[in-house]
């Protein structure tokens, strides 16, 4: 048994690298990710810009953005590293540009040194300062606008703009544009992300900073604050409907086709297409409106601790305004488990071992609730477990409509504002929990059906 | 009674919804004037040009024209006449169901429309529902389709393979690694600084793999050489390898992979189809691997493979028709399921463009809103109609292509248990 487990759980190594891996595969494709993490920590309007840049370089080296991504990255045999060294990012994409367009990298490193000595040549006169600002805006124009901006500067500095003009021009003469179609594999060592962010995890369980804009900055703290909500929200719906479901269903399977029966199967039917999230806002309306009903109150919204309090009594005090939200979140467990429960104790109810008891005279009582109701359990068990992960993910929609401060919002807030550190830990955490989920389920129906060998 | 209820009501839903623009539209069907008669709902350009010709100026809003003025002649509307627009100027006010449209033109001609599911400002309820639900069912339907199709392949390559190995060397690996290589550098890498057309695009696939090709030709030296680290000797199982693909899916979290898709791909209703047929095959390709496995375990197949019935011909003969009865059920638990995530998807207002009318941003649209009961009850009540008549009707279907299948739990509303 144990050995089982632990050939299980060795099997679950590789697969949570592969989606490490795959996370921040996929996490490295947002767009603008860099630009979108500095526009919410920097100030646009009052800094002046060298401030800007020193605090955008700060706050890349704090967030190791300023590091490549992975071990090893395939780029074309024109490309330098003294490209990727260009520190301004819209500098480095022009240059990077003009590059592949031309494949001729020493022609364009020349091009770039004569833009800047011309910045920073003291015997140009101050009357030509303009010249210089011009310049400088230049470096950092996109690609497509480099040609027509170069013909302003030449008329308007013929002069001054010779040098530059011919270097851009020696740029496309010697050009090598095959070097564009060779691959060229380059290696960057450890000192890359993943590797920084898996040394991290692996040694202290350090699981990052978060990119957002708040007084909670590092990921542990802001899915510590989050995740108690949903598992007590989650957790307390499974249950609930776990306890109404199973005696819900025995109790329709005993009186199979009477109209209690039919009433309540045609009842869960038409309450079954219910979308959730209509229902709740409906239950909201008519319940949580002092213009009907004033049953119950949208509470948590407001639930903050007060001094002292621990998260615990915190979510004791708001459990009385949980009826409306729990009966959205478990009306559809409750159908679909009691559907299933029904389902199955009407098939163990026509097996031949049941017979045989009642043959030898076992009371109903004992047959039923010993015999047949354990084996109609049994695939319960392999659903329960995998109701697991949705203890971490949380539903996005139904914590939005009551306000809960749950995984699912920190989810929806992670991804629009591309703040890859939570998103990594939040997919760790569903994906061993969805593992975990499978094998904890394995492991109980091996323990309920001793039929199920612990092999392979 | 149910399901003929049920088919009766989708029936007449996806005709009112297929000739949308002739029971809903802001501008009359006919209009019969002394010397014009015209039809501005089917040509709205001609009808332009006649009001321009009669009055002199060009109407620029054909739907605050005045047609009961337009030359004392008879105009019959459509049932309902309004149209889906972010605001119209003959709905002033919010008005519960039934009521009057109350609005007087500035000739003084009234306005004879009726709310039949009431308005809010701007906006006639009814109108927004019918736009909003051929939205949806759009969406739901070709995204079922086409995770049909993903679903039908994999599921059928698992099947067809699942007792058979394929073995495979370094040299292999090595080939599949160069052959990633080459296509992310020709065709992905190379988008970043060149403009590529998608012949281009295909054309540097084809060479890509074309290169990959020569290497993997290149194994055959080692038939002749015989090195041990090159000769095949790992063996896959390619249904292994697909189910383990469905097992990976299955761990990411479902929204935060749509959410992560939906900013990839762009906002048009064609762009969330594909991410939903990206994401949702995994459940019927795994109930498609095992109703094919079992199908070519049967004598009736076996017998046809033994007269040497040609394999393609066994595939549509024989597989096919056999695998609707059992995929009609898991089918349409899918569409509903898919109908439910792309309104949960608009009502929080994740992949579709705001301009493009959907059920769950109509939904969502109240959830600040507490004085209109209608606002909230009907949307949400025409998403239940939809999904339980789909349901229903997916149930009929069942029993008409397999009568002596059991129905199972999910059957209910008929005389088996």
């Amino acid at each position: 048994m144990l050995r089982y487990v632990g050939i299980r759980l060795l099997g679950l190594i590789p697969l949570l690298f592969l989606i490490t891996l795959l996370g921040f595969g996929f996490t490295s494709l947002f767009p603008l990710s860099n630009e979108v993490l500095l526009s919410g920590k920097i100030d646009a309007q009052s800094d002046a810009y060298s401030i800007k840049e020193q605090k955008r370089k700060a706050l890349l080296q704090e967030f190791d953005l300023d590091k490549p991504l992975f071990y090893f990255e395939l780029r074309s045999l024109a490309e330098d590293d003294a490209l990727y060294e260009i520190e301004n990012h819209l500098e480095r994409k022009l240059f990077r540009k003009l590059t592949l367009a031309s494949g001729n990298w020493p022609a364009v490193q020349d091009f770039r040194n004569s833009l800047l000595t011309a910045e920073n040549d003291t015997l140009i006169p101050d009357s030509a300062s303009a010249f210089q600002v011009e310049v400088d805006l230049l470096r950092k124009r996109p690609f497509e606008a480099l040609p027509g901006a170069l013909n302003r500067l030449q008329t308007q500095f013929p002069h001054l703009s010779l040098p530059i003009l011919e270097s851009y021009e020696k740029v496309y003469e010697g050009g090598s544009q095959w070097k564009t179609f060779i691959p060229y594999p380059t290696f960057h060592g450890t000192q890359n992300r993943y590797h920084i962010w898996l040394m991290k995890v692996l040694g202290g369980f350090d699981w990052g900073k978060s990119y957002a804009r708040s007084s909670m900055t590092s990921v542990k703290e802001r899915l510590g604050f989050y995740l108690p909500w949903t598992i007590m929200i989650s957790l307390v719906s499974i249950l609930l409907s776990l306890v109404i479901s199973i005696p819900l269903g025995i109790w329709t399977a005993l009186q199979a086709n009477s109209w209690k029966d039919k009433f309540i199967r045609n009842l869960f039917f038409f309450i079954d297409g219910i979308p959730n999230f209509w229902l709740a806002l409906l239950m909201l309306h008519f319940f949580a409106n002092p213009d009907y009903f004033y049953l119950s109150r949208n509470e948590f919204s407001n639930a903050i601790p007060e001094e002292g309090e621990s998260v615990f009594f915190l979510i004791l005090r708001t459990l009385p305004y949980m009826t409306i939200p729990l009966i959205a979140y478990s009306y559809g467990y409750i159908i679909f488990l009691s559907r299933m429960v029904r389902a199955n104790l009407l098939d163990v109810l026509q097996q031949d071992f049941l017979l045989a008891a009642k043959v030898r005279g076992i009371p109903a009582s004992k047959r039923i609730w010993k015999y047949a109701t354990r084996n109609a359990l049994l695939p319960v068990i392999t659903v329960a477990g995998g109701f697991i992960p949705s203890l971490v993910s949380g539903s996005v929609i139904l914590e939005e409509i009551f306000t809960i401060k749950g995984m699912g919002v920190e989810t929806l807030r992670a991804v629009s504002q591309f703040d890859i550190p939570i998103l990594l830990g939040i997919l760790v955490l569903s994906a061993v929990l969805t593992l975990l989920g499978y094998l904890i389920s394995d492991l109980i129906n091996m323990w309920v059906d001793p039929r199920i060998r612990f092999d392979s | 009674m149910w399901e003929n209820l049920a088919i009766l009501f989708l029936l007449s839903f996806c005709t009112v919804l297929l000739f949308l623009p002739l029971v809903v539209n802001d501008v009359p069907l006919w209009v019969n004037g002394k010397e014009h008669s015209f039809s501005p709902a089917l040509d709205r350009n001609k009808a332009d040009q006649i009001i321009e010709s009669v009055e002199g100026r060009s109407i620029f809003d054909l739907g605050s024209y005045d047609w009961q003025a337009f030359e004392e002649g008879t105009v019959i509307w459509p049932l309902i006449p309004y149209t889906y627009t972010s605001n119209s100027s003959r709905i002033a006010r919010k008005l519960p169901p039934l009521a009057k449209n109350g609005y007087f033109s500035t000739q003084g001609h009234s306005f004879s429309g009726r709310h039949w599911l009431g308005s809010s400002y701007g906006h006639d309820l009814l109108t927004d529902i019918l736009y909003s639900s051929r939205t949806s069912l759009l969406i739901a339907i070709s995204t079922l389709l086409l995770s049909l199709l993903f679903a039908m392949i994999a599921g059928g390559l698992a099947s067809f393979y699942r007792n058979s190995f394929i073995g495979f060397s370094i040299w292999d690996i090595l080939w599949l690694i160069l052959t990633a290589c080459a296509i992310y550098f020709w065709v992905f890498y190379s988008r970043q600084y060149v403009e590529i057309s998608f012949l281009e695009g295909l054309i540097r696939l084809a060479i890509s793999m074309l290169i990959g090709l020569i290497w993997w030709m290149g194994r055959r030296l080692f038939h002749i050489i015989p090195l041990g680290v090159f000769q095949p000797g790992f063996q896959i199982s390619p249904d292994l390898l697909i189910l383990k693909l469905i097992e990976l899916l299955n761990t990411f979290p479902g929204l935060m992979l749509i959410i992560s898709f939906s900013i990839f791909f762009g906002d048009t209703i064609w762009d969330l189809v594909l991410i939903l047929g990206l994401l949702s095959w995994t459940g019927l390709a795994r109930i498609i691997r095992t109703e094919a496995f079992k199908l070519s375990e049967s004598g009736f197949i076996q017998a046809a493979e033994g007269i040497g019935m040609r394999p393609v011909s066994i595939l549509f003969k024989h597989y096919l028709p056999n695998l609707i009865s059992p995929l009609i059920i898991p089918l349409s638990t899918q569409l509903r399921g898919l109908l439910l995530i792309e309104s949960a998807l608009s009502f929080l207002k994740i992949g579709l463009k705001e301009s493009v009318p959907s059920l769950g941003r109509l939904i969502a649209g109240t959830i600040t809103d507490y004085s209109s009961w209608w606002n909230i009850l009907f949307p949400g009540l025409t998403l239940c109609l939809l999904i339980l008549s789909l349901h229903i009707l997916g149930e009929k279907i069942r029993d008409w292509f397999d009568p002596y299948m059991s129905s199972g739990s999910f059957n209910l509303l008929t005389k088996r248990s």
